[in-house]
């Protein structure tokens, strides 16, 4: 369970939650359990960090929550992509892609 | 739409913040049971697995709260719990929060009425482009415009969409009884000019204004709801004016004035035969095309005026134009001068008032340092105590506001009865959405003046040092110390300065009314006639009018003397009558000699209690066809004739405009007479060049009847049954006594010195308030330093002197700054106050007597309380 934590860059736990939400919606556990696995854990997203993203990113319009069964027919708090959030999740993915190519770039030459 | 969407949660979080937090509970409590059952699923045993899966959420509270804290209508949320505390803050503390709000609704109540009186807009559309074109004199004083040259500037400017004119003009409404009514003849695009509708009908043609004589005219609103009952078909009915019927074609809109209240508007014609450069009675008006900056008209003007000197030396040489927005120009320097002094004193309270209230919240937040201190060892941020500080001043202000416009609606309600302050074409002074938007910007701007420092000063406590020390918050600081004395040593300077700016105008004022305007003004009853052209056009008629009228007025009983004048003091009017001395070879003579020019019968200088000085008076021998005689005063004599030869030399004089007919040829007065001076335009004005000539040589339709008499008030009834039994259709206007005259002109002075002298009275108490409670403030801190002193042997007098020692340094800086300020005050004040020294001693001494006489009494009871403390008691509390 020891996974090595990398500190999360600004603005990439929105990125995450959008890409962990991707497929289809999830609870709050099930979001850092999904980015851990495919981070393959180098990022572990505690809860204290989790759920004000969660409700700030709900505030924003980009994922909608409602009550769901867990796997273990327990009552949870589901989230799920909104058609803003896919945009935002396409977005973001772009930008991602040119600053870490940016980045690739400056460690190269120097 | 993330807008929507964020706009949506907004509203959510902010209405349905319960819902949510149960929500929030239900979230993380599920999270929290599936965690410690995948420990469990891992191998933990129940418990363990509990008490791991709680670690790693980090505290259920906190997460919660952080999750709060991120919601988007949480900074509101705190902002009205901030409130909540701030109204509870201001309720547990009254007899701080009523100083407060009561010195700040003075101030902000003062300050609106002033804005609402000074600051108000014209009615007319886009006013900011309309300008008063004005002939200049050669002195540079400003003369209404010849119509000739009105009609030049017209068709050659290109700096004006259009260029109008107007000239004054009173006529009589018909009826029984007959009404004199006042108002404008104007040219046909008068109106359009002001951009104005008419209300019922149109306004003139082109056609009704180049056909000399129309009868037409346009009705005011307020004359037509008057006299005619706001009668809807009114438009194409007959009216009499002067005994001559006119067609009604229109109704002017409600609040149409200009230059004075219009009751009604006639067209003005300048036929080809009626037009000349020398008989200056046209007010010019026009709207600038778009684009053209008033200098730029100003300039162009001035070079047609320059044009037209050379073009008509005898009438224009040295004669130039002024350009004037139609603002300033109905204003005048002096009103302004006026407004901007009542603008500024009544900032100084409004600085004041802000002072007086940073001192109280610094006293207040020394007693809340250790509340403060509690918050800050908690990790609240020094910016959110700030905000909280403010924010309870802003609720302050607020309340303050609401009663300050109480106040002020009620002043405004008051000041807007006085006719002093209505002008022409400006709106009426009364509470709009400005002025209640100005009550609101003054209260966040007090709020920032008064409570930025002491809120930033307040949060800045030091928790160690705070809930270390002993007692309620007795923790001194010098910075506070230091800006409190500041403050109120600027309070007492500022003070200073309006008490002595009221002081000063108060005396100006008293020099005014009493100033000897040269004649004897008890006892007279003044009244207004004029005679209707249609009846008596015939200057004979005129003359026998008069003569016989005044005969009857003679033979009331208990009238002494009666006359008749064209003017009587004080009047508005310069000098405006162009004359020539008979033998200066000038050709430029008529353009540069001016004097005011009156017609009377020969018993006013007796009525008035003028002395003739030299030569003899006016009399029934001078009537039309004798030598033409005129009578000079001795300022005429001794500006064009200091060589003292006035007598028997010759005037020429072209015919007065009112006599209704205009000769080429001027006629030749010869001057029979000199009498003393008198202040015809007002005391505070300088003495006019007079011509005086008598009504039989030339019949003027208007003038003013003067009858002395030992009760003059009571001698107007059979005044009127002497005028009623000449004929019956006159109307006497403008009745009042020759007291009540002079006194208007003061009226506008009174109520400016009346607001400054209230002004400079808060100024005072506030500036007493304010050192009352450093004072106090200071001297309870030193509590345990004067007991200490008793207890070794100081007697209570010195203690007494300790105190009051305190205050008089404060009043001895705040008396020095006030004396330097005092000192490029007087260098303005000086051009607005007249007849007073502006270093006047006894004014000075008294204000620093009356500021003496506050700060020992503010110093007074703290000085008492300090000296009647009990050294036992003090020590062994400490």
């Amino acid at each position: 369970m020891a996974a090595e934590s990398t500190s999360l860059l600004q603005g990439t736990l929105d990125l995450l939650i959008l890409k962990a939400l991707g497929p289809g919606e999830l609870h709050g556990l099930a979001i850092s359990r999904r980015i851990e696995q495919i981070t393959r854990g180098t990022f572990s997203v505690k809860p204290g960090s989790l759920f004000p993203a969660l409700h700030r990113m709900e505030d924003q319009g980009w994922i909608a929550s409602f009550w769901g069964e867990s796997e273990n027919k327990r009552r949870a708090r589901y989230y799920r992509l909104t058609k803003a959030g896919t945009r935002q999740l396409a977005a973001e993915s772009k930008r991602w892609g040119r600053i870490s190519w940016a980045i690739t770039q400056v460690l190269e030459a120097s | 739409m993330p807008f929507l969407a964020s706009t949506r949660s907004f509203i959510r979080n902010l209405f349905r913040t319960r819902r949510l937090n149960a929500d929030l509970d239900e979230e993380i409590e599920a999270e929290l049971e599936m965690l410690a059952e995948e420990k469990i699923d891992a191998g933990m045993r129940a418990e363990d697995a509990r008490r791991a899966a709680r670690m790693e959420l980090g505290g259920m509270e906190q997460l919660k709260q952080q999750v709060r804290n991120e919601r988007s209508a949480n900074w509101l949320q705190s902002v009205l719990s901030d409130c909540r505390f701030g109204l509870r803050q201001i309720s547990k503390d009254p007899g701080f929060s009523a100083a407060a709000i009561l010195t700040l609704a003075l101030a902000i109540g003062a300050n609106t009425t002033i804005f609402s009186v000074t600051i108000r807009p014209m009615r007319y559309e886009d006013a900011g482009r309309l300008m008063m074109v004005w002939e200049t004199r050669p002195d540079g004083s400003r003369s209404m415009a010849s119509s000739r040259t009105y009609q030049d500037w017209r068709d050659q400017n290109a700096s004006f969409e259009s260029l109008a004119a107007a000239r004054a003009e009173s006529v009589t409404l018909s009826g029984n009884p007959p009404v004199q009514l006042y108002g404008a003849q104007v040219t046909h695009n008068f109106f359009d000019t002001f951009r104005l509708q008419a209300e019922l009908g149109r306004f003139f043609t082109a056609d009704e204004s180049a056909q000399n004589g129309a009868r037409v005219v346009v009705l005011s609103h307020g004359l037509w709801k008057t006299n005619f009952g706001a009668d809807p078909a009114i438009v194409g009915k007959t009216i009499r004016l002067g005994g001559e019927p006119f067609r009604v074609v229109g109704v002017a809109p409600e609040g149409f004035e200009f230059m004075g209240p219009a009751d009604l508007c006639l067209p003005l014609a300048l036929a080809p035969g009626e037009i000349d450069r020398q008989t200056r009675d046209l007010l010019v008006v026009g709207r600038l095309k778009h684009g053209i900056t008033p200098a730029q008209a100003g300039g162009e003007m001035r070079m047609l005026a320059e044009r037209i000197a050379q073009q008509s030396p005898e009438t224009n040489a040295k004669w130039s134009s002024l350009t004037q927005n139609l603002y300033q120009a109905l204003g005048g320097p002096g009103v302004q001068a006026m407004m901007l002094l009542l603008v500024v004193t009544v900032s100084v309270v409004l600085l004041m008032a802000c002072a007086n209230v940073a001192n109280l919240l610094l006293a207040r937040g020394a007693t809340r340092r250790k509340e403060i201190a509690v918050r800050i060892a908690l990790g609240a941020r020094r910016s959110r105590i700030v905000r909280q500080l403010l924010l309870e001043t802003l609720l302050l202000a607020f309340v303050s506001g609401g009663l300050g416009m109480l106040l002020a609606f009620a002043a405004i309600r008051y000041l807007a009865t006085l006719p002093v302050l209505q002008a022409p074409g400006l709106a009426s002074i009364e509470v709009n959405r400005s002025v209640l938007g100005f009550a609101a910007f003054l209260c966040v701007a007090a709020t920032l003046l008064a409570g930025l420092a002491p809120a930033w000063l307040t949060s800045s406590a030091n928790p160690i040092v705070q809930l270390k020390s002993p007692g309620s918050g007795t923790v001194g600081d010098r910075r506070h110390g230091r800006l409190r004395s500041a403050l109120v040593t600027a309070g007492l300077a500022l003070s200073l300065v309006l008490m002595v700016t009221a002081g000063l105008s108060l005396r100006g004022l008293i020099h005014l009314i009493r100033t000897d305007p040269g004649f004897e003004s008890r006892g007279l009853l003044t009244a207004h006639l004029s005679l209707p052209e249609s009846k008596y056009g015939d200057p004979a008629l005129i003359e026998s009018f008069y003569s016989a009228l005044l005969e009857k007025l003679r033979a009331i009983p208990g009238v002494e003397d009666a006359a008749i004048s064209t003017e009587l003091p004080p009047s508005r009017f310069a000098a405006d009558h162009p004359f020539r001395i008979e033998g200066s070879n000038s050709t430029a003579a008529y353009a540069s000699l001016m004097a005011n020019f009156q017609v009377i019968s020969s018993d006013y200088f007796n009525t008035l209690g003028l002395s003739l000085l030299n030569g003899r008076n006016l009399s029934d021998g001078d009537r039309r066809g004798a030598a033409r005689a005129a009578i000079v005063n001795r300022q005429f004599a001794e500006m064009f004739f200091p060589a003292k030869k006035a007598l028997g030399s010759r005037l020429l004089i072209p015919d007065h405009p009112a006599s209704g007919h205009s000769s080429k040829e001027p006629a030749a007065f010869e001057i029979v007479g000199i009498v003393s001076d008198l202040k015809s335009s007002g005391v505070n004005e300088p003495i006019h060049p007079q011509i005086y000539v008598s009504y039989r040589q030339v019949p003027v339709a208007g003038e003013f009847l003067v009858i002395r008499g030992a009760r003059a008030s009571q001698l107007l009834d059979p005044v009127r049954v002497a005028l009623l039994s000449i004929d019956p259709d006159l109307p006497l206007t403008d009745v009042s006594t020759m007291e009540e005259r002079q006194a208007r002109v003061f009226v506008g002075g009174q109520v400016v010195v009346s607001l400054l002298i209230i002004f400079a009275l808060m100024a005072l108490i506030m500036g007493g308030t304010g050192l009352y409670g450093v004072i106090s403030y200071s001297a309870s801190q030193r509590t345990a330093e004067f007991a200490l002193r008793l207890a070794l042997g100081a007697q209570r007098a010195e203690i007494f002197r300790l105190v009051t020692n305190g205050a008089l340094r404060l009043l001895i800086i705040g008396g020095g700054v006030g004396a330097v300020l005092m000192l490029g005050v007087t260098r303005v004040l000086r051009s607005m106050i007249f007849g007073v020294n502006p270093y006047d001693p006894a004014t000075i001494i008294a204000v620093g007597l009356v500021l003496l006489a506050v700060v020992l009494a503010a110093s007074y009871f703290p000085a008492r309380r300090a000296m009647r403390a009990d050294p036992v008691v003090a020590l062994r509390y400490e």
